[in-house]
C-alpha cells in the first residue's frame, strides 16, 4: 500500500531508532566514565538531573535540578539508558505494525501482541520516571512522582489491541466466507 | 455446527469434479474444499445461487439443518 503517512512514519521511526541507539551507547559511555572518575567537567554540555540526563548548549542554562554524587549520576544515567531502550523497543513494535498495514495484513494476530508489548513498555517508562533518587550529601532520599500520561498511553494501547483482536476475528470470518 | 453442507453428495449425483465446479463458480479449489468440508463460516447468496445453477438444484439440497 502506497500511503504517504505510513511512509513518513517508517522514515521517522527508523531515524529515531538510529538516533536513540547512538544516544544510548553514548550515554552508557558517559555514565560509566562519570561514575568511575567523578569528572563532570569534561562533558560540560550534559547535566545529570532527577529526570535523567539533560543536554544543553549552555553551561549556565537553568535545569530542573542538577544532581551531584556518583551514585546519583549512575542512577540517573541507568534510568535514562533504560528509558531510551524502552523507546527503541516501542518504535520497533510500531514499525512492525506499520509494515503489516503496508502489506495489507492490518489485523494479523502479531499486531495485537505488538500493541500489548507497547502498553507494557509504557508501564515500564511510568515506573522509570516515577522513582526518583536524590542524595543531599548525607543520606539518600527517594520520592515517587506519578505521571498519569503514561498510564493513559498504556490504556490506549490495550484498547487498540482489543480493537485489533475484533478486527482479526472479522478478518478470519471474512476469510471463511465463500 | 448444526448446518451441514451436502455439496459433495450433490457433486457425486451430478458427476462433476471439484476442479470443474470451482471453475464454473469462479472460486478457487481451496475455497470449494472449505465449503465441502464444512469449515466455512458463511456462504454468500451469490455463491449459493451459482452452485444451484451449476448443479441444477435447490439451496435445500446443499444445506441441511441437523439439530445437535
Amino acid at each position: 500500500m502506497d500511503n504517504p503517512i505510513l511512509y513518513l512514519a517508517t522514515v521517522v521511526g527508523k531515524g529515531l531508532v538510529y538516533l536513540l541507539s547512538a544516544s544510548m551507547f553514548f550515554l552508557v559511555f558517559v555514565t560509566i566514565y562519570v561514575a568511575i572518575t567523578g569528572d563532570m567537567e569534561t562533558f560540560w554540555y550534559i547535566h545529570f538531573t532527577e529526570k535523567g540526563i539533560f543536554f544543553t548548549n549552555s553551561l549556565y542554562q537553568e535545569v530542573p535540578r542538577v544532581v551531584s554524587g556518583q551514585g546519583e549520576i549512575l542512577f540517573s544515567g541507568l534510568s535514562a539508558v533504560l528509558g531510551m531502550g524502552c523507546y527503541i523497543l516501542i518504535i520497533r513494535e510500531s514499525l512492525k505494525v506499520v509494515r503489516s498495514i503496508k502489506s495489507l495484513e492490518t489485523f494479523r494476530i502479531d499486531n495485537i501482541r505488538s500493541f500489548q508489548r507497547i502498553g507494557k513498555l509504557i508501564l515500564v517508562l511510568l515506573v522509570l520516571n516515577a522513582v526518583i533518587l536524590t542524595h543531599n550529601g548525607h543520606h539518600w532520599d527517594w520520592y515517587f512522582e506519578f505521571n498519569p500520561t503514561y498510564l493513559l498511553g498504556t490504556l490506549v494501547c490495550y484498547i487498540l489491541a482489543e480493537i485489533f483482536r475484533e478486527g482479526n476475528k472479522l478478518m478470519e470470518e471474512q476469510k471463511l466466507t465463500i | 455446527m448444526p448446518i451441514v453442507v451436502n455439496l459433495d453428495v450433490m457433486m457425486a449425483k451430478r458427476k462433476i469434479r471439484s476442479k470443474d465446479l470451482a471453475r464454473e463458480l469462479g472460486i478457487t479449489e481451496a475455497n470449494l474444499s472449505i465449503l465441502k468440508t464444512g469449515k466455512a463460516k458463511a456462504i454468500r447468496f451469490s455463491t449459493l445461487e451459482a452452485i444451484c445453477q451449476a448443479l441444477d438444484c435447490q439451496p435445500g439440497d446443499i444445506l441441511e439443518f441437523q439439530p445437535e
